[in-house]
Protein backbone atom coordinates (compact mmCIF):
# COMPACT_ATOMS: atom_id res chain seq x y z
CA UNK A 1 0.00 0.00 0.00
CA UNK A 2 1.46 3.27 -0.98
CA UNK A 3 2.11 6.05 1.88
CA UNK A 4 3.58 8.86 0.34
CA UNK A 5 3.12 9.65 -3.06
CA UNK A 6 5.03 12.67 -4.43
CA UNK A 7 4.74 13.63 -7.74
CA UNK A 8 6.03 16.68 -9.41
CA UNK A 9 7.08 18.33 -6.52
CA UNK A 10 9.48 21.36 -7.25
CA UNK A 11 10.44 24.07 -4.42
CA UNK A 12 11.63 27.33 -5.94
CA UNK A 13 13.38 29.92 -3.56
CA UNK A 14 14.10 33.40 -4.97
CA UNK A 15 13.47 32.24 -8.39
CA UNK A 16 16.17 29.21 -8.01
CA UNK A 17 14.94 26.32 -8.12
CA UNK A 18 15.47 23.50 -4.97
CA UNK A 19 13.98 20.76 -6.88
CA UNK A 20 13.37 20.30 -10.17
CA UNK A 21 10.58 17.73 -9.89
CA UNK A 22 10.74 15.27 -7.71
CA UNK A 23 8.67 11.55 -7.73
CA UNK A 24 8.47 8.91 -5.78
CA UNK A 25 6.52 6.74 -3.43
CA UNK A 26 7.28 5.14 -0.38
CA UNK A 27 5.11 1.58 0.91
CA UNK A 28 4.04 1.11 4.94
CA UNK A 29 6.60 -0.50 6.27
CA UNK A 30 8.87 0.42 3.46
CA UNK A 31 12.70 1.81 4.44
CA UNK A 32 13.62 4.03 1.93
CA UNK A 33 17.21 5.71 1.76
CA UNK A 34 17.28 9.02 -0.20
CA UNK A 35 21.10 9.63 -1.04
CA UNK A 36 22.57 13.14 -1.94
CA UNK A 37 25.31 15.34 -1.36
CA UNK A 38 25.83 18.90 0.11
CA UNK A 39 23.84 20.68 -2.36
CA UNK A 40 21.65 18.20 -3.84
CA UNK A 41 18.55 19.24 -2.27
CA UNK A 42 17.78 16.16 -0.02
CA UNK A 43 17.27 18.22 3.02
CA UNK A 44 15.16 20.30 1.51
CA UNK A 45 12.82 17.45 0.16
CA UNK A 46 12.22 16.32 3.43
CA UNK A 47 11.44 20.17 5.36
CA UNK A 48 9.12 19.97 2.33
CA UNK A 49 7.46 16.77 2.78
CA UNK A 50 7.09 18.07 6.81
CA UNK A 51 5.79 21.16 5.74
CA UNK A 52 8.37 22.81 7.71
CA UNK A 53 10.76 24.24 4.51
CA UNK A 54 11.91 28.01 5.35
CA UNK A 55 10.26 31.02 4.66
CA UNK A 56 10.27 32.07 0.75
CA UNK A 57 10.60 29.16 -0.37
CA UNK A 58 7.62 28.32 -2.81
CA UNK A 59 6.52 24.56 -3.08
CA UNK A 60 4.63 23.53 -6.14
CA UNK A 61 3.43 19.79 -7.36
CA UNK A 62 2.07 17.06 -5.17
CA UNK A 63 2.73 15.04 -2.08
CA UNK A 64 -0.10 12.82 -1.01
CA UNK A 65 -0.03 11.29 2.26
CA UNK A 66 -2.17 8.46 3.33
CA UNK A 67 -3.98 9.53 0.87
CA UNK A 68 -4.36 13.02 1.92
CA UNK A 69 -2.87 16.57 0.08
CA UNK A 70 -0.03 17.80 2.21
CA UNK A 71 0.93 20.40 -0.28
CA UNK A 72 -0.94 24.04 0.22
CA UNK A 73 -2.22 22.80 3.84
CA UNK A 74 -1.62 25.81 6.25
CA UNK A 75 0.61 25.45 9.00
CA UNK A 76 -2.03 24.32 11.68
CA UNK A 77 -3.53 21.41 9.65
CA UNK A 78 0.17 20.48 8.60
CA UNK A 79 0.85 20.41 12.57
CA UNK A 80 -1.83 17.86 13.43
CA UNK A 81 0.11 15.49 10.57
CA UNK A 82 3.58 16.27 11.59
CA UNK A 83 4.34 14.15 15.29
CA UNK A 84 1.15 12.28 14.85
CA UNK A 85 1.39 10.74 11.25
CA UNK A 86 4.93 11.69 10.42
CA UNK A 87 7.60 11.66 12.79
CA UNK A 88 11.19 13.60 12.09
CA UNK A 89 14.73 12.59 13.21
CA UNK A 90 17.22 15.36 12.67
CA UNK A 91 20.93 15.18 12.85
CA UNK A 92 21.72 16.89 15.86
CA UNK A 93 19.66 16.02 18.58
CA UNK A 94 20.58 19.11 21.24
CA UNK A 95 19.06 21.41 18.73
CA UNK A 96 15.86 18.84 18.63
CA UNK A 97 15.45 18.91 22.34
CA UNK A 98 14.62 21.64 24.97
CA UNK A 99 17.69 21.75 27.01
CA UNK A 100 16.03 23.18 30.25
CA UNK A 101 13.64 20.49 30.06
CA UNK A 102 13.87 16.79 31.63
CA UNK A 103 14.17 14.18 28.52
CA UNK A 104 11.59 11.91 30.71
CA UNK A 105 9.27 14.84 30.36
CA UNK A 106 9.60 15.92 26.83
CA UNK A 107 8.97 12.35 25.64
CA UNK A 108 5.81 12.71 28.08
CA UNK A 109 4.73 15.98 26.04
CA UNK A 110 4.80 13.86 22.84
CA UNK A 111 2.93 11.55 24.02
CA UNK A 112 -0.06 13.78 25.23
CA UNK A 113 0.35 16.44 22.77
CA UNK A 114 -1.49 14.12 19.84
CA UNK A 115 -3.33 11.76 21.96
CA UNK A 116 -6.09 12.25 25.10
CA UNK A 117 -4.35 9.79 27.67
CA UNK A 118 -3.83 10.27 31.41
CA UNK A 119 -0.72 11.77 33.03
CA UNK A 120 -0.08 8.07 34.46
CA UNK A 121 -0.86 6.60 31.02
CA UNK A 122 1.93 8.98 29.52
CA UNK A 123 3.76 8.18 32.31
CA UNK A 124 3.91 4.66 31.58
CA UNK A 125 4.29 5.05 27.48
CA UNK A 126 7.42 7.61 28.30
CA UNK A 127 8.80 4.85 30.48
CA UNK A 128 7.90 2.18 28.04
CA UNK A 129 9.76 4.25 25.34
CA UNK A 130 13.22 4.64 27.09
CA UNK A 131 13.56 1.10 27.29
CA UNK A 132 12.54 0.48 23.84
CA UNK A 133 14.98 3.06 22.79
CA UNK A 134 17.87 0.86 24.77
CA UNK A 135 17.66 3.48 28.48
CA UNK A 136 18.34 0.02 30.97
CA UNK A 137 16.68 2.44 34.01
CA UNK A 138 14.10 4.53 32.35
CA UNK A 139 12.81 5.91 36.05
CA UNK A 140 15.85 7.18 36.62
CA UNK A 141 17.32 7.94 33.32
CA UNK A 142 14.15 10.15 32.22
CA UNK A 143 14.97 12.77 34.82
CA UNK A 144 17.96 13.79 33.13
CA UNK A 145 18.52 16.79 31.33
CA UNK A 146 19.70 16.19 27.58
CA UNK A 147 23.47 17.92 28.56
CA UNK A 148 23.44 15.39 30.81
CA UNK A 149 23.45 12.12 27.89
CA UNK A 150 25.87 11.65 25.51
CA UNK A 151 25.16 12.45 21.85
CA UNK A 152 23.70 8.75 21.27
CA UNK A 153 21.27 9.01 24.40
CA UNK A 154 20.50 12.14 23.18
CA UNK A 155 19.67 10.51 19.80
CA UNK A 156 17.96 7.84 21.37
CA UNK A 157 15.83 10.47 23.40
CA UNK A 158 14.81 12.24 19.93
CA UNK A 159 13.31 8.46 18.41
CA UNK A 160 11.55 7.96 20.99
CA UNK A 161 9.70 11.42 20.82
CA UNK A 162 9.52 10.24 17.32
CA UNK A 163 7.79 7.35 18.02
CA UNK A 164 5.65 8.32 20.67
CA UNK A 165 2.21 8.32 18.23
CA UNK A 166 3.34 5.12 16.59
CA UNK A 167 3.95 7.14 13.45
CA UNK A 168 2.96 5.25 9.63
CA UNK A 169 6.69 7.05 8.32
CA UNK A 170 9.64 8.27 9.97
CA UNK A 171 11.70 10.80 8.01
CA UNK A 172 15.40 10.79 9.31
CA UNK A 173 17.83 13.34 8.22
CA UNK A 174 21.70 12.51 8.97
CA UNK A 175 20.44 10.90 12.04
CA UNK A 176 23.54 9.26 12.91
CA UNK A 177 26.20 11.72 10.94
CA UNK A 178 27.54 13.39 14.04
CA UNK A 179 27.68 10.58 16.41
CA UNK A 180 31.04 8.25 16.26
CA UNK A 181 31.59 4.78 14.20
CA UNK A 182 30.22 2.47 17.15
CA UNK A 183 27.27 4.86 18.21
CA UNK A 184 26.33 5.34 15.12
CA UNK A 185 25.92 1.36 14.50
CA UNK A 186 24.14 1.35 17.62
CA UNK A 187 21.39 3.93 16.28
CA UNK A 188 21.19 2.57 13.30
CA UNK A 189 20.22 -1.07 14.36
CA UNK A 190 17.95 0.33 16.72
CA UNK A 191 16.16 2.33 14.10
CA UNK A 192 15.78 -0.78 11.65
CA UNK A 193 14.60 -2.78 14.39
CA UNK A 194 12.06 -0.63 15.77
CA UNK A 195 10.56 0.74 12.43
CA UNK A 196 10.16 -3.01 11.61
CA UNK A 197 8.19 -3.57 14.97
CA UNK A 198 5.94 -0.37 15.08
CA UNK A 199 5.82 -1.67 11.14
CA UNK A 200 6.22 2.11 10.28
CA UNK A 201 8.34 3.37 7.28
CA UNK A 202 11.64 5.37 7.24
CA UNK A 203 12.73 7.60 4.93
CA UNK A 204 16.67 8.04 5.36
CA UNK A 205 18.51 10.30 4.41
CA UNK A 206 22.05 10.92 4.17
CA UNK A 207 25.17 11.59 1.87
CA UNK A 208 26.54 8.34 2.98
CA UNK A 209 25.36 5.23 0.43
CA UNK A 210 27.16 3.17 3.22
CA UNK A 211 25.05 3.55 5.77
CA UNK A 212 21.93 4.20 3.63
CA UNK A 213 22.51 0.48 1.58
CA UNK A 214 23.06 -0.78 5.14
CA UNK A 215 19.49 0.19 6.69
CA UNK A 216 16.90 0.48 3.39
CA UNK A 217 15.47 -1.68 0.75
CA UNK A 218 15.09 0.68 -1.70
CA UNK A 219 17.04 3.85 -2.76
CA UNK A 220 16.54 7.30 -4.57
CA UNK A 221 19.73 9.36 -5.71
CA UNK A 222 19.43 13.18 -5.76
CA UNK A 223 21.93 15.48 -7.31
CA UNK A 224 20.76 19.05 -8.57
CA UNK A 225 17.34 18.91 -7.03
CA UNK A 226 16.72 15.86 -9.57
CA UNK A 227 16.31 12.05 -8.51
CA UNK A 228 18.91 10.83 -11.02
CA UNK A 229 18.04 7.29 -10.17
CA UNK A 230 15.58 5.10 -8.21
CA UNK A 231 15.62 1.16 -7.28
CA UNK A 232 16.30 -1.39 -5.26
CA UNK A 233 19.40 -1.22 -2.89
CA UNK A 234 20.41 -4.38 -4.87
CA UNK A 235 19.94 -2.39 -7.94
CA UNK A 236 21.55 0.52 -7.30
CA UNK A 237 24.43 -1.35 -5.89
CA UNK A 238 24.89 -3.64 -8.15
CA UNK A 239 23.59 -2.44 -11.44
CA UNK A 240 24.01 1.27 -11.32
CA UNK A 241 22.78 3.01 -14.48
CA UNK A 242 23.43 6.72 -13.63
CA UNK A 243 27.05 7.96 -13.78
CA UNK A 244 26.51 9.83 -10.89
CA UNK A 245 25.41 6.96 -8.95
CA UNK A 246 28.39 5.01 -10.13
CA UNK A 247 30.70 7.64 -9.76
CA UNK A 248 29.10 7.73 -5.48
CA UNK A 249 29.20 4.19 -5.58
CA UNK A 250 32.91 3.80 -6.62
CA UNK A 251 33.68 6.50 -4.35
CA UNK A 252 32.19 5.20 -1.11
CA UNK A 253 33.98 1.92 -1.75
CA UNK A 254 37.15 3.03 -2.17
CA UNK A 255 37.31 4.55 1.05
CA UNK A 256 36.19 1.30 2.93
CA UNK A 257 37.45 -1.17 0.81
CA UNK A 258 41.82 -1.47 0.95
CA UNK A 259 44.57 0.14 1.99
CA UNK A 260 45.68 3.24 0.06
CA UNK A 261 49.32 1.22 -0.60
CA UNK A 262 47.16 -1.45 -2.00
CA UNK A 263 44.79 0.82 -3.93
CA UNK A 264 46.37 3.87 -4.93
CA UNK A 265 44.68 6.89 -5.45
CA UNK A 266 40.74 7.38 -4.03
CA UNK A 267 38.02 7.52 -6.92
CA UNK A 268 36.58 10.74 -6.86
CA UNK A 269 34.07 12.58 -8.97
CA UNK A 270 35.93 15.73 -11.01
CA UNK A 271 35.09 19.38 -9.82
CA UNK A 272 32.27 19.99 -7.25
CA UNK A 273 28.73 20.29 -6.66
CA UNK A 274 27.70 23.39 -7.97
CA UNK A 275 26.08 26.50 -5.69
CA UNK A 276 22.07 26.92 -6.01
CA UNK A 277 21.95 28.40 -9.47
CA UNK A 278 24.64 27.08 -10.66
CA UNK A 279 23.60 24.08 -12.13
CA UNK A 280 23.69 23.80 -16.16
CA UNK A 281 20.81 23.53 -18.13
CA UNK A 282 19.72 20.08 -19.25
CA UNK A 283 21.31 17.17 -17.47
CA UNK A 284 22.22 18.46 -13.76
CA UNK A 285 25.35 16.25 -13.86
CA UNK A 286 26.74 17.70 -17.31
CA UNK A 287 29.87 19.36 -17.06
CA UNK A 288 31.35 16.42 -14.21
CA UNK A 289 29.92 13.29 -16.35
CA UNK A 290 32.59 11.55 -18.22
CA UNK A 291 29.82 10.36 -20.59
CA UNK A 292 28.20 13.93 -21.54
CA UNK A 293 27.24 14.29 -24.90
CA UNK A 294 25.75 17.25 -27.39
CA UNK A 295 22.06 15.17 -26.13
CA UNK A 296 22.59 15.93 -22.58
CA UNK A 297 21.74 19.79 -23.19
CA UNK A 298 18.49 18.55 -23.04
CA UNK A 299 16.60 17.33 -19.52
CA UNK A 300 16.82 13.66 -19.55
CA UNK A 301 13.56 12.51 -17.77
CA UNK A 302 13.67 9.26 -15.58
CA UNK A 303 12.74 6.29 -17.85
CA UNK A 304 11.75 3.15 -16.30
CA UNK A 305 14.15 0.01 -17.62
CA UNK A 306 14.18 -1.89 -14.83
CA UNK A 307 14.49 0.31 -12.33
CA UNK A 308 14.45 4.02 -12.39
CA UNK A 309 17.20 6.18 -13.79
CA UNK A 310 17.26 9.74 -15.73
CA UNK A 311 20.00 9.52 -18.40
CA UNK A 312 20.48 9.41 -22.48
CA UNK A 313 23.24 7.59 -22.17
CA UNK A 314 23.25 5.19 -19.12
CA UNK A 315 25.90 2.57 -17.96
CA UNK A 316 24.69 -0.80 -19.34
CA UNK A 317 24.09 -3.15 -16.63
CA UNK A 318 26.53 -5.55 -16.17
CA UNK A 319 29.51 -3.67 -17.98
CA UNK A 320 32.44 -2.84 -15.53
CA UNK A 321 32.04 1.33 -14.70
CA UNK A 322 34.70 3.37 -16.59
CA UNK A 323 34.84 6.31 -14.03
CA UNK A 324 36.67 9.09 -14.98
CA UNK A 325 37.58 7.85 -18.71
CA UNK A 326 35.66 9.15 -21.30
CA UNK A 327 33.87 6.66 -22.72
CA UNK A 328 33.96 5.52 -26.40
CA UNK A 329 31.35 6.78 -29.04
CA UNK B 1 61.34 1.89 14.10
CA UNK B 2 64.68 3.03 13.24
CA UNK B 3 66.28 6.60 14.11
CA UNK B 4 64.75 9.51 15.85
CA UNK B 5 61.48 9.98 16.25
CA UNK B 6 60.67 13.63 14.67
CA UNK B 7 57.77 13.71 17.30
CA UNK B 8 57.22 11.64 20.22
CA UNK B 9 55.34 12.09 23.38
CA UNK B 10 56.31 9.81 26.74
CA UNK B 11 54.01 8.52 29.22
CA UNK B 12 51.75 11.66 29.14
CA UNK B 13 49.17 12.02 31.15
CA UNK B 14 46.33 14.86 31.24
CA UNK B 15 43.99 14.93 33.63
CA UNK B 16 40.70 17.64 33.89
CA UNK B 17 38.49 18.80 36.83
CA UNK B 18 39.38 18.70 40.25
CA UNK B 19 39.66 15.54 42.81
CA UNK B 20 36.58 13.65 43.39
CA UNK B 21 35.35 14.43 40.15
CA UNK B 22 39.21 14.33 37.78
CA UNK B 23 38.41 12.85 34.27
CA UNK B 24 41.56 11.57 33.42
CA UNK B 25 41.93 12.52 29.35
CA UNK B 26 45.11 10.71 28.70
CA UNK B 27 46.53 8.18 30.57
CA UNK B 28 50.49 7.65 30.13
CA UNK B 29 50.12 7.55 26.23
CA UNK B 30 53.50 7.24 24.55
CA UNK B 31 53.55 8.27 20.81
CA UNK B 32 56.35 7.89 18.41
CA UNK B 33 56.03 9.58 14.91
CA UNK B 34 59.29 8.45 12.48
CA UNK B 35 60.61 10.68 9.80
CA UNK B 36 58.30 10.42 7.35
CA UNK B 37 55.71 8.12 8.68
CA UNK B 38 52.01 8.04 8.08
CA UNK B 39 50.58 7.50 11.81
CA UNK B 40 46.89 7.18 12.45
CA UNK B 41 45.44 7.73 16.05
CA UNK B 42 41.91 6.46 16.04
CA UNK B 43 39.55 6.64 18.68
CA UNK B 44 36.11 8.46 19.39
CA UNK B 45 34.34 11.04 21.40
CA UNK B 46 35.98 10.67 25.09
CA UNK B 47 39.57 8.88 23.79
CA UNK B 48 41.47 11.57 24.57
CA UNK B 49 42.27 12.25 20.90
CA UNK B 50 41.92 15.58 20.74
CA UNK B 51 43.86 16.01 24.06
CA UNK B 52 46.47 14.57 22.53
CA UNK B 53 46.29 16.51 19.42
CA UNK B 54 46.05 19.63 21.45
CA UNK B 55 49.31 18.71 23.35
CA UNK B 56 51.33 17.76 20.57
CA UNK B 57 50.86 21.07 19.31
CA UNK B 58 51.58 22.74 22.64
CA UNK B 59 48.18 24.13 22.87
CA UNK B 60 47.96 22.05 26.13
CA UNK B 61 50.60 20.89 28.77
CA UNK B 62 50.30 17.38 30.24
CA UNK B 63 50.17 16.96 33.52
CA UNK B 64 52.93 14.49 33.80
CA UNK B 65 55.30 12.74 30.87
CA UNK B 66 57.55 14.65 27.82
CA UNK B 67 56.84 15.91 24.66
CA UNK B 68 60.11 15.90 22.28
CA UNK B 69 60.06 17.43 19.08
CA UNK B 70 63.92 16.71 17.26
CA UNK B 71 65.00 14.88 20.31
CA UNK B 72 64.61 18.46 22.41
CA UNK B 73 61.59 18.74 24.96
CA UNK B 74 58.54 21.67 24.19
CA UNK B 75 57.30 21.85 27.76
CA UNK B 76 60.66 23.91 29.07
CA UNK B 77 58.11 27.02 29.51
CA UNK B 78 60.36 29.48 27.26
CA UNK B 79 58.84 30.82 24.13
CA UNK B 80 62.03 30.25 22.51
CA UNK B 81 61.79 26.91 23.10
CA UNK B 82 58.30 26.61 20.40
CA UNK B 83 59.76 28.45 17.94
CA UNK B 84 60.93 25.17 15.95
CA UNK B 85 57.04 23.25 17.08
CA UNK B 86 55.55 26.28 15.47
CA UNK B 87 57.16 26.15 12.41
CA UNK B 88 57.76 22.79 11.84
CA UNK B 89 54.03 21.06 13.22
CA UNK B 90 51.30 21.96 11.61
CA UNK B 91 47.74 20.99 12.73
CA UNK B 92 44.58 21.61 10.64
CA UNK B 93 40.87 20.51 12.48
CA UNK B 94 37.74 18.98 11.62
CA UNK B 95 35.89 22.37 11.25
CA UNK B 96 37.67 24.74 8.84
CA UNK B 97 34.70 27.42 8.92
CA UNK B 98 35.80 27.50 12.65
CA UNK B 99 39.54 28.17 12.26
CA UNK B 100 39.54 30.42 9.44
CA UNK B 101 38.47 34.21 10.66
CA UNK B 102 35.68 34.71 8.48
CA UNK B 103 36.49 38.69 8.14
CA UNK B 104 40.14 37.48 6.28
CA UNK B 105 40.02 37.12 2.48
CA UNK B 106 41.68 33.44 2.13
CA UNK B 107 45.39 34.82 0.45
CA UNK B 108 45.42 36.58 3.99
CA UNK B 109 44.33 33.43 6.28
CA UNK B 110 47.13 31.48 4.04
CA UNK B 111 49.43 34.29 4.50
CA UNK B 112 49.16 34.82 8.19
CA UNK B 113 51.39 32.33 9.62
CA UNK B 114 54.22 33.47 7.16
CA UNK B 115 53.63 36.58 8.98
CA UNK B 116 53.77 35.59 12.60
CA UNK B 117 56.45 33.70 11.76
CA UNK B 118 58.37 36.22 9.99
CA UNK B 119 58.83 33.78 7.32
CA UNK B 120 61.22 35.81 4.41
CA UNK B 121 60.02 36.16 0.87
CA UNK B 122 57.68 36.90 -1.16
CA UNK B 123 54.60 36.13 0.89
CA UNK B 124 52.07 36.90 -2.14
CA UNK B 125 53.96 34.28 -4.79
CA UNK B 126 53.75 31.76 -1.54
CA UNK B 127 49.99 32.13 -1.32
CA UNK B 128 49.61 31.56 -4.86
CA UNK B 129 51.54 28.51 -5.16
CA UNK B 130 49.61 27.12 -2.05
CA UNK B 131 46.67 27.44 -3.65
CA UNK B 132 47.81 25.64 -6.27
CA UNK B 133 49.19 23.51 -4.38
CA UNK B 134 46.00 22.51 -2.89
CA UNK B 135 43.74 22.36 -6.01
CA UNK B 136 42.70 25.86 -5.67
CA UNK B 137 41.58 27.78 -8.81
CA UNK B 138 43.03 30.95 -9.38
CA UNK B 139 41.33 33.91 -7.67
CA UNK B 140 40.77 32.51 -4.84
CA UNK B 141 42.70 34.42 -2.91
CA UNK B 142 40.54 36.85 -2.90
CA UNK B 143 37.30 35.11 -1.79
CA UNK B 144 35.99 34.96 1.90
CA UNK B 145 35.15 31.59 3.77
CA UNK B 146 31.71 32.15 3.55
CA UNK B 147 31.93 31.61 -0.29
CA UNK B 148 33.86 28.31 -0.50
CA UNK B 149 32.11 25.21 0.34
CA UNK B 150 33.09 22.56 3.06
CA UNK B 151 35.94 20.59 0.51
CA UNK B 152 36.88 24.35 -0.65
CA UNK B 153 37.61 25.75 3.48
CA UNK B 154 39.61 22.50 4.20
CA UNK B 155 41.69 23.14 1.17
CA UNK B 156 42.39 27.04 2.34
CA UNK B 157 43.01 25.13 6.08
CA UNK B 158 45.58 22.66 4.36
CA UNK B 159 47.22 25.40 2.45
CA UNK B 160 47.74 27.41 5.60
CA UNK B 161 49.24 24.41 7.50
CA UNK B 162 51.43 24.00 4.86
CA UNK B 163 52.83 27.82 4.78
CA UNK B 164 55.96 27.78 7.16
CA UNK B 165 57.34 24.65 4.98
CA UNK B 166 56.25 22.15 8.06
CA UNK B 167 57.82 18.50 8.82
CA UNK B 168 55.04 17.18 10.48
CA UNK B 169 51.35 17.49 9.72
CA UNK B 170 48.73 16.69 12.02
CA UNK B 171 45.05 16.24 10.89
CA UNK B 172 42.48 16.14 13.49
CA UNK B 173 39.60 14.47 12.10
CA UNK B 174 40.12 16.99 8.88
CA UNK B 175 37.68 15.42 6.69
CA UNK B 176 34.87 13.77 8.89
CA UNK B 177 33.08 16.64 8.17
CA UNK B 178 32.88 16.18 4.33
CA UNK B 179 30.53 14.55 2.29
CA UNK B 180 31.86 11.02 0.92
CA UNK B 181 32.94 12.03 -2.47
CA UNK B 182 34.77 15.28 -1.04
CA UNK B 183 36.17 13.26 1.70
CA UNK B 184 37.69 11.30 -0.93
CA UNK B 185 39.18 14.10 -2.88
CA UNK B 186 40.57 15.84 0.42
CA UNK B 187 42.01 12.07 1.32
CA UNK B 188 43.75 12.32 -2.03
CA UNK B 189 45.03 15.43 -1.76
CA UNK B 190 46.59 15.00 2.20
CA UNK B 191 48.00 11.88 0.81
CA UNK B 192 49.75 13.45 -2.90
CA UNK B 193 51.04 16.07 -0.25
CA UNK B 194 52.53 14.48 2.24
CA UNK B 195 53.90 11.80 -0.56
CA UNK B 196 55.24 14.99 -2.51
CA UNK B 197 56.77 17.35 0.43
CA UNK B 198 58.01 14.30 2.56
CA UNK B 199 56.00 15.20 5.64
CA UNK B 200 55.47 12.42 8.13
CA UNK B 201 51.66 12.66 9.50
CA UNK B 202 49.49 12.17 12.09
CA UNK B 203 46.09 11.27 11.37
CA UNK B 204 43.71 11.40 13.94
CA UNK B 205 39.81 10.16 12.98
CA UNK B 206 37.43 8.02 14.48
CA UNK B 207 36.89 6.57 11.51
CA UNK B 208 39.43 3.21 10.94
CA UNK B 209 38.25 2.78 7.41
CA UNK B 210 39.73 6.61 6.71
CA UNK B 211 43.40 5.35 8.83
CA UNK B 212 43.17 2.87 6.73
CA UNK B 213 43.64 4.25 3.71
CA UNK B 214 46.08 7.02 4.76
CA UNK B 215 48.57 5.50 7.39
CA UNK B 216 50.66 2.65 7.83
CA UNK B 217 51.29 2.43 11.52
CA UNK B 218 48.11 3.24 13.72
CA UNK B 219 47.51 3.47 17.42
CA UNK B 220 44.00 2.89 19.14
CA UNK B 221 43.04 5.18 22.10
CA UNK B 222 40.41 4.40 24.28
CA UNK B 223 39.10 5.88 27.42
CA UNK B 224 42.69 7.71 27.12
CA UNK B 225 45.03 4.87 27.08
CA UNK B 226 46.83 3.16 24.14
CA UNK B 227 44.99 -0.14 23.59
CA UNK B 228 46.49 -1.21 20.58
CA UNK B 229 49.44 -0.28 18.05
CA UNK B 230 50.66 -1.47 15.05
CA UNK B 231 51.02 -1.56 11.44
CA UNK B 232 47.01 -0.44 10.22
CA UNK B 233 46.89 -4.14 7.96
CA UNK B 234 48.02 -6.02 10.62
CA UNK B 235 45.29 -4.22 13.00
CA UNK B 236 42.81 -3.98 10.46
CA UNK B 237 42.81 -8.27 9.39
CA UNK B 238 43.52 -9.22 13.20
CA UNK B 239 42.50 -6.79 15.94
CA UNK B 240 43.81 -7.71 19.03
CA UNK B 241 41.88 -5.75 21.58
CA UNK B 242 37.62 -6.35 21.89
CA UNK B 243 37.79 -1.93 21.11
CA UNK B 244 39.65 -2.66 17.86
CA UNK B 245 37.27 -4.99 16.99
CA UNK B 246 34.27 -3.18 17.55
CA UNK B 247 35.73 0.17 16.11
CA UNK B 248 36.34 -2.01 12.34
CA UNK B 249 32.74 -3.85 12.82
CA UNK B 250 31.40 -0.67 13.26
CA UNK B 251 32.39 1.02 9.93
CA UNK B 252 29.44 0.62 7.48
CA UNK B 253 29.96 -0.65 3.99
CA UNK B 254 28.09 -0.90 0.82
CA UNK B 255 25.40 -3.45 1.15
CA UNK B 256 26.31 -4.70 4.32
CA UNK B 257 24.27 -5.08 7.58
CA UNK B 258 23.46 -2.84 10.53
CA UNK B 259 24.81 -5.57 13.41
CA UNK B 260 23.23 -4.41 16.86
CA UNK B 261 26.61 -4.36 18.82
Amino acid sequence: MTLLRVRGLRVETAGLPVLRGVDFEVAAGERVGLIGESGSGKTVAALTLMGLQPEGFAVRGSVEFEGRQLVGLSDREFSAIRGARMAMVFQEPMTALDPLMRVGQQITDAVRAHRRVSRSEARSRMLELMSRVGFPLPEEQARRFPHQLSGGQRQRVVIAIALACDPALILADEPTTALDVTVQAQVLALLQRLVAEEGSALLLISHDLAVVSSVCQRVLVMYGGTLVEAGSTEEILEAPRHPYTAALLSTSAGIGAESRLAAGRLPTIPGSVPSLGGFPEGCVFRGRCPREQARCQEAPPLVADGHRFACWFPLQPGAPSKLGTPIGR
Amino acid sequence: MAGEPLLETIEVSRTYGSRGRAVHALSRVSLRLGEGERLGVVGESGSGKSTLARILVALERPDRGEVRFKGRSILGGRRQDLVPLRKGVQIIFQDPFGSLDPRLRVGRSVAEPLLALRVPGDHRRRVQQLLDAVGLPAGSERLYPHQLSGGQRQRVAIARALAPEPAVLIADEAVSALDVSVRAQVLNLIADLVDRLGLSLIFISHDMAVIRHVCTRVLVLYRGEVVEEGPVEQIFEAPRHSYTAALIRSVPVLGGRIEDL
